[in-house]
């Protein structure tokens, strides 16, 4: 064979590939978002059954608006995912800086060796991969030893465990990436720790926060498994609340909430990327992008 | 000024500082130079605060400072890569410190246009670091470090970013920067080009010691050691035993069966490394009144502006030489070479590095 053969052999089997290229990529979205676009579909239709097609309308919607239990749920919803996002920012933050921090002079602390440093992270970090079923009933178990009455409080606390690792993950990307020396710097036109802290580390990692607050706002927003184990009798969040609805079957009025629902949560990750994703603060890593 | 005295430093897995006293005058350029991992940016950390030393002593206008936190410090550093903070213009880069010390803000508005005026940035105080070009960049975070007036400005590899043409360009200007302020530079690189330049003086440090200190001429036309010559400008180091000596620092070495002056103090009988700068070595075709070799052109290469030579001398030893022209012989010519014996010393043989 020539080599005039041969190549026109590969250009064939490559354009081959790339036409298939398209199809594969339009099947996998499809799989991906076809169900969430019948959802939406179906909100908008007149008929009472869901899955068949008739018409235009926003009734479903404003019924939503006038439903009393909904509204509850999802204040209840809202006021967890609040809470749990403001409480897991700090506390994950300082733990991303604790972990990122070296040696300092006169501090008392000595260097962590990496395998503390890697056990810690990976503690900090095990909620997000462990089962939630096992997370749920574990935490379910706790409160109940400890005597914690259920409803709004247990939620937030066990949110608050789930939504720690998202913005510490964020955080310490950012951290990783933010160059020693702009501390240093600070430090030597003379800035004490503290105020270089505010002035120079908090505004360069400050988006990295709100982005990881933000993610966590939609987890918990979301979250139907481990709030099952831990609310209350009177405590609802709108995932529970769509869920026990559907024992009644699939109504328009549920592909309508799960539509606004899909909407926010959209809006809060896409807004979550845009932080996460500013230039400003130093280069980022893709690690968390890969867990979440 | 700065004097530091016997400082070392071991991070735990041995000492990259092992014992460096060094003083500095107050307005002197003064250059640490090494290969990198020798351990002059930690000297630099040591003496900005950021690092402390294991033990010794870092004393700045007659205080000891060895364990003053670097915001305590007048000395300030222009870092490696500039460490501008990406969140604020370049009027708030440089004013910074400026605020830290609670200077009126009429006050501070003056200052930094008096610094913009110095490096040469008016009218850049509302672009952000990222808008700014690397010699821009550079400019700024001098200006950053210099507005607070500090007793001594250290500055780490500050041009190892830039480019050839903006580096040689930034060296003049660093320079005359300096010459305005009068203030004591410590200017760490291992660019040796750079510390010619540039320096009033010059250490040249080695594995976290100071392996000579002087005046780039001293350090170039007296090496003291074997790494010294080599580390400072371009060097033949041929090694040689000494057969006589006038104890005046005129030497007769035996160089493989070649008997070759020199100058320098040796005894007879020592082993030492001959020095001969490339562009000091001579060649031609008749041989010249003194001491001369008898060589072979075996390689000429064009070098930029100059060409480079090797020649083999009798006796086997291979010597590069650069100059202006072809040294007056062709590839395979046979030539005599010869160079200035005062301006050929020897260093101690010591180690094989």
């Amino acid at each position: 064979m020539t080599a005039a053969h041969i190549s026109t052999r590969k250009t064939h089997t490559r354009s081959a590939r790339s036409a298939w290229r398209p199809v594969v990529m339009t099947l996998v979205l499809a799989f991906l978002y076809l169900p969430l676009a019948l959802v939406a579909l179906y909100s908008f239709s007149e008929s009472k059954v869901s899955g068949v097609m008739k018409g235009f309308t926003w009734d479903w919607y404003a019924k939503l608006m006038h439903d009393g239990a909904i509204g509850q749920a999802l204040r209840t919803s809202l006021r967890v995912a609040a809470f749990s996002c403001l409480i897991s920012a700090p506390l994950a933050t300082l733990g991303a800086i604790g972990l990122a921090a070296r040696e300092t002079r006169k501090t008392g602390f000595t260097k962590l060796t990496n395998g503390v440093r890697g056990l810690i992270e990976g503690v900090t970090v095990l909620p997000v991969m462990l089962p939630e079923v096992v997370l749920g009933m574990s935490l379910m178990a706790a409160f109940s030893m400890v005597g914690m009455r259920f409803g709004i409080w247990t939620l937030v606390a066990a949110h608050t465990t789930f939504c720690v690792p998202y913005v510490y993950l964020i955080v310490k990307s950012r951290l990783a990436g933010l160059d020693p020396q702009m501390v240093e710097a600070a430090r030597d036109l003379g800035a004490r720790p503290a105020r270089a802290f505010l002035d120079v580390t908090l505004p360069l990692i400050l988006p990295a926060i709100v982005s990881g607050m933000l993610l966590a706002v939609a987890m918990s927003f979301d979250d139907v498994i481990i709030s099952m184990f831990v609310n209350g009798a009177q405590t609802t969040t709108l995932p529970l609340k769509i869920f026990s609805s559907l024992r009644a079957g699939v109504t328009p009025e549920i592909n309508a909430l799960c539509t606004i629902m899909l909407g926010v949560v959209c809006l809060i990750v896409a807004l979550s990327q845009l932080l996460r994703n500013d230039k400003k603060g130093g280069t980022d890593h893709n690690e968390t992008n890969t867990i979440i | 000024m700065l004097t530091l005295s016997d400082i070392r430093k071991d991070f735990g897995d041995g000492d990259v500082l092992r014992g460096i006293s060094l003083t500095v005058e107050p307005g002197e350029f003064l250059t640490l130079l090494g290969p990198s991992g020798c351990g002059k940016t930690t000297l630099l950390r040591v003496i900005a605060g950021l690092e402390s030393p294991t033990s010794g002593q870092v004393t700045l206008e007659g205080k000891d400072i060895t364990a003053l936190p670097p915001e305590k410090r007048s000395v300030n550093t222009v870092f490696q890569n500039y460490a501008l903070f990406p969140h604020m213009n370049v009027q708030r880069n440089i004013a910074y410190g400026l605020k830290l010390r609670g200077v009126k803000r009429a006050d501070v508005r003056a200052l930094v246009e008096q610094m913009l005026r110095l490096v040469r940035l008016e009218g850049y105080e509302r672009r952000m670091p990222s808008q700014l070009s690397g010699g821009q960049r550079q400019r700024v975070a001098i200006a950053r470090a210099v507005v607070l007036k500090p007793a001594l400005l250290l500055l780490d590899e500050p041009l190892g970013a830039l480019d050839l043409q903006l580096r040689r360009a930034m060296q003049v200007e660093l320079k005359r920067i300096q010459k305005d302020l009068g203030v004591a530079f410590v200017y760490v690189t291992h660019d040796q080009e750079e510390a010619i330049n540039m320096s009033d003086r010059i250490a040249v440090i080695r594995a976290g010691q100071i392996e000579q200190l002087g005046t780039p001429e001293e350090i170039y036309e007296r090496p003291l050691t074997r790494f010294a010559a080599q580390f400072i400008g371009q060097t033949n180091l041929i090694p040689a035993e000494v057969i006589g000596s006038s104890g005046y620092g005129e030497l007769t070495l035996r160089v493989s069966g070649v008997t070759v002056p020199a100058c320098g103090r040796a005894n007879a009988g020592d082993m030492v490394t001959l020095c001969v700068r490339m562009e000091r070595v001579r060649c031609g075709s008749v041989r010249p009144d003194g001491f001369a070799l008898r060589a072979r052109l075996t390689e000429t290469r064009y070098a930029g502006g100059f060409l480079r030579s090797t020649m083999e001398l009798e006796g086997g030893i291979s010597l590069e030489a650069i100059g202006q022209d072809s040294l007056g012989a062709r590839t395979g010519d046979e030539c005599f070479v010869w160079w200035d014996p005062a301006l050929a010393p020897v260093v101690p043989a010591e180690d094989a590095a």
